[in-house]
């Protein structure tokens, strides 16, 4: 019980939800740069902003009701399980935009930005909850490291 | 006795006297100027570690693009902290030497 | 995340296939004979690319190497040993400049899938440090 009060205040669960959605967003991302040679492939996406339109209703409602357990809904892209962990749903992207033969080289162009992007977004994630758990071992153990 | 200031921060342990012995208010030399003084900084620090989850929150929502400044509100915040823990430190193991003096 | 490897490593695969097949096209360009001496010439292979690994997951894999259906090129060279009465030689359906284009592109591809597995490694080490 004290743990979980150490360890789940909203900001520690907003960090890990975000990381989460780095990690699966790089999955879609690679596929998509996997498959820029399949023909009638259909990129999928996964949308930062969704996910952090979520996150903002979740942190007010968590806030709101006093509780430290946040709860992602409203879209179909992004929701919590059972334990609080990330689901997502990537989803696929209309057609018109990948028979443009000549956009291809903006397509790729477009998915490595995508990729270093989330990558960015995922070590910075890291590094604050890296930040934050030591600071909280730093506490427990009562001398600075 | 503990003072729970904030919920992400230990409290500081207030020395308290063995058995048969009267509790000792504090340390020999500090008075009630210094324990004040103390108290203000933990609630500065307290404040600071608020505002630096609070950053971090608006980052990670979108609501602020500004990563330097969360990330340097997230280090001073750990340092105001790491050196109130020092100064703790040290005052725990003032106040054992006196003690051991006196014996 | 562990996936996003494999997904990258199985476009680096296909990738390389594909070049494979291209330098083959590109090394048979002026064979007239089969491997058996049947005075057929050598006919340009093409890969197909299909979504997924070939066993399930994610990716993606060559389908098949299928041979180019389009008519073999003639040419007007009565001293070659495989001219017909006419005077006329059949080479191979292969373009060497479409070749080129195309092994460019393959290698693109294959530059792009290994820089995407960099930073997905990256980040796992990212995540490996949260332990360190």
């Amino acid at each position: 019980m004290w743990v979980e009060r150490l360890t789940s205040t909203r900001t520690l669960q907003a960090l890990e939800l975000a990381a989460q959605f780095a990690e699966q967003r790089q999955r879609v991302l690679a596929e998509n740069i996997a498959n820029i040679d399949t023909p009638d492939y259909h990129s999928r996406r996964l949308d930062p902003e969704v996910f952090q339109k979520a996150l903002t209703t979740a942190l007010a409602e968590a806030k709101a009701r006093g509780t430290s357990r946040l709860n992602l809904r409203g879209d179909a892209q992004v929701s919590t399980g059972p334990q609080g962990e990330l689901i997502v749903q990537p989803v696929e992207e209309p057609a018109a935009n990948v028979l443009f033969h000549d956009g291809t080289n903006a397509r790729l162009e477009h998915l490595v930005t995508q990729i270093s992007e989330n990558a960015l977004s995922y070590e910075l994630a890291m590094s604050l909850l890296r930040n934050r758990y030591s600071g909280l071992l730093d506490a427990i153990r009562g001398k600075v490291t | 006795m503990v003072n729970p200031v904030s919920s992400n921060l230990p409290t500081p342990v207030r020395p308290t006297g063995a058995p048969g012995v009267p509790a000792q208010p504090a340390p020999a030399a500090p008075g009630g100027g210094f324990a004040a003084e103390l108290r203000r900084q933990l609630e500065e620090v307290g404040r600071l570690q608020n505002e630096a989850d609070q950053a971090m929150q608006d980052l990670l929502t979108g609501r602020t693009d500004n990563v330097t400044q969360v990330l340097t509100m997230a280090r001073k915040a750990e340092v105001a902290f790491s050196l109130l823990m020092e100064i703790r430190n040290k005052l725990v193991d003032a106040y054992i030497e006196l003690r051991q003096l006196r014996v | 995340m562990i996936r996003a490897l494999d997904i990258s490593g199985s476009a680096l695969t296909a990738q390389r296939t594909r070049l494979d097949v291209i330098a083959a096209n590109i090394a048979n360009s002026e064979v007239t004979r089969q491997e058996d001496g049947t005075r057929i010439p050598y006919r340009r292979r093409v890969v197909t690319f299909r979504t997924g690994d070939g066993c399930g997951g994610p990716g993606v894999h060559v389908d098949s190497v299928a041979l180019d259906p389009s008519p073999f090129v003639k040419r007007y060279d009565p001293w070659h040993p495989d001219a017909d009465a006419a005077g006329y030689v059949q080479l191979p359906n292969v373009s060497l400049t479409m070749e080129y284009v195309d092994a460019l592109e393959a290698s693109r591809a294959y530059e792009v899938n290994a820089a995407t597995m960099n930073v997905t490694r990256g980040m796992i080490q990212q995540a490996l440090r949260l332990l360190a």
